[in-house]
């Protein structure tokens, strides 16, 4: 008869003894930083290899951000970088706008798109300075501070996805 | 006034210092100008062509790195598994191999060219004292002098002929130690680099030593006279130098000069070696045959080292024998005086220069035949009876004063 009574509690004990076990294991303070841009050239098809990162994608989502579906202009070289939090920055020439993209399963999900200028950029270059993720106007020698929220010093320019 | 000016300077240069500060580069731009400037540097080591052009590369090594050490940080990232300073070191690696290759080339190039004109001087020189033997036995031929002026005439046509031979072998040496230790990559890089240089027809080595080939047929198929078994012994030593430096770095001197005929120049000049060796051979196993039947002596025949050692050892064999046979005649110990005469006077004294060079017989025979000789000296010596007579007599004499003693 005790028994019976103690057979419900021992197995509510095992239940939250599993479950505390199973608990997901995190690391953190994990940095993801590339410490140099990588300027990648699109193949026929508008894949994109990084063959030193591991990573691989297709730019025709961002041709068609950037341009639109009827511009016929082809990307020629893309530049990507990644911050600390692993947030992917991406820009080409002839783009205004620098995408920040959040890596998931099997995908990179915009999470910003940061716009630079009302002119296309001419020579865009994406540098990690002091921690953060600096875009190079070189040709006007701006250089603009991004996060995975947009530039850190002129949010005006900024245009929320 | 010259502060203010001093001043101003320092503030130009602090703005324009300023002014490249406030330029901004993209990360990505520096390593690839790193990497060009790298690719560049490389490709002018590998192609540099003299040690003067490594030196100056040398000093632009420095440089890039000089220039590039503000963004070790960011280039040890971007060159990696490579550093900053790894791969200025690789750069300076190259530099100090390509220069010491080049060192090796230059140092060939000069020996080349000294070979050159020594290859000239020898020519001339050996022409020289051709025309000169040609002359003097042309005036041994026609000549109606004395005995005494003929006899200095052939005295200085083998002078002459000696002299000639002299120059042929510090020739061949000359070339020994030239190309020696050429060979390999380093000979197939010069062999591409100096083409147009070594392919002068007048300086062709192959050339040089198929006229010296040439000539000295020519000397020996004429059957002269006058020269005589010592010259002979020369020719043949002086023959077997040539071969033996031909087989040593004939392949790479055909490589080098015979162009695109290197295996015709390599069989030509084969072939006629092997005229020399045979022709060189019979004349000195000839002369030196002849020289000993007209001292008296009959050894057998022989034509060669392997027969001539032969030859004499069973001589000195049968001769001893001999000697044993007959032990109380004066005649097998003059045999054995005339034998002595030319085996120390001429074989190990007059001639032992060339019979060793030219391996006509070995230390090890030699030595052998001196063994035997001493045998054949001690059973060819006449007994003399005068010792035991002596001995006789005195014994006699003792036993008789003993009797004498003995009665008394």
């Amino acid at each position: 008869m005790r028994l019976q009574r103690l057979i419900p509690m021992i197995m509510l004990a095992s239940i939250v003894m599993l479950g505390t076990a199973c608990k997901t294991f995190v690391v953190k303070d994990v940095n993801y930083s590339h410490q140099l841009e990588s300027v990648l050239t699109p193949d026929a098809n508008g894949d994109i290899h990084d063959v030193r990162h591991g990573l691989t994608f297709n730019i025709a989502p961002f041709q068609q951000q950037e341009f639109g579906e009827d511009d016929s202009t082809r990307i020629q070289e893309i530049r990507l970088i990644r911050d600390a939090k692993g947030y992917y920055f991406i820009t080409a020439n002839q783009f205004k706008h620098v995408y920040v993209m959040k890596p998931g399963s099997g995908t990179l999900k915009m999470e910003k798109k940061i716009k630079i200028s009302e002119d296309r950029l001419e020579a865009p270059a994406l540098n990690f300075r002091n921690n953060t993720v600096q875009l190079v106007k070189t040709e006007t020698n701006e250089i603009f501070v991004l996060t995975e929220d947009g530039i850190q010093e002129n949010k005006t320019k900024e245009e929320k996805s | 006034m010259k502060r203010l000016i001093s001043s101003t300077y320092i503030a130009v240069i602090l703005l324009f210092s300023t002014v490249l500060a406030v330029a901004q580069t993209s990360d990505y731009q520096v390593k690839k100008n790193y990497e060009e400037s790298y690719m560049e540097l490389k490709t002018a080591i590998r192609d540099a062509m003299t040690v003067n052009q490594i030196d100056s590369l040398t000093k632009e090594i420095s440089t890039l790195k000089y220039r590039n050490e503000e963004h070790q940080e960011l280039l040890d990232d971007a060159l990696y598994p490579e550093t900053l300073e790894s791969s200025i070191a690789n750069l300076q690696q190259s530099a100090r191999n390509s220069e010491h290759k080049l060192l090796v080339i230059e140092d060939q190039n000069e020996r080349l060219d000294r070979l050159s004109n020594e290859l000239s001087n020898y020519k001339s020189e050996i022409a020289n004292l051709n025309n000169r033997s040609d002359s003097l036995r042309n005036a041994i031929l026609d000549s109606e002098k004395s005995e005494s002026d003929l006899s200095e005439l052939v005295k200085r046509y083998r002078n002459s002929m000696q002299k000639r031979d002299e120059f042929v072998l510090n020739m061949i040496d000359s070339l020994f130690i030239t190309y020696k230790d050429m060979n390999g990559e380093t000979m197939a890089e010069l062999s591409n680099q100096n083409q147009p240089r070594s392919i002068q027809i007048g300086d062709n080595p192959l050339k040089v030593i198929e006229s010296v080939i040439d000539e000295n047929l020519q000397i020996l198929k004429s059957n002269d006279e006058t020269l005589q078994t010592k010259d002979y012994l020369r020719m043949y030593v002086v023959q077997n130098r040539f071969n033996e430096v031909w087989d040593r770095i004939g392949n790479d001197l055909a490589t080098i000069y015979g162009e695109n005929n290197s295996q015709q120049w390599k069989s030509r000049i084969n072939n006629k070696l092997t005229d020399w060796k045979a022709s060189a051979s019979k004349n000195m196993w000839a002369s030196m045959d002849k020289y000993i039947e007209q001292n008296g002596l009959d050894i057998g025949a022989f034509d060669n080292n392997k027969s001539f050692y032969a030859a004499i050892e069973s001589f000195i064999n049968n001769e001893t024998d001999a000697s044993q046979e007959k032990m109380v005649t004066k005649e097998n110990y003059k045999d054995f005086e005339t034998f002595y005469n030319f085996w120390n006077g001429k074989i190990k004294n007059d001639w032992g220069q060339f019979v060793q060079e030219g391996q006509v017989l070995t230390m090890s025979q030699i030595s052998t035949i001196d063994t035997e000789m001493m045998n054949w000296r001690d059973e060819a010596k006449p007994r003399s009876f005068v010792i035991p007579i002596l001995f006789g007599l005195s014994l006699l004499t003792i036993v008789g004063l003993i009797i004498v003693l003995a009665r008394r």
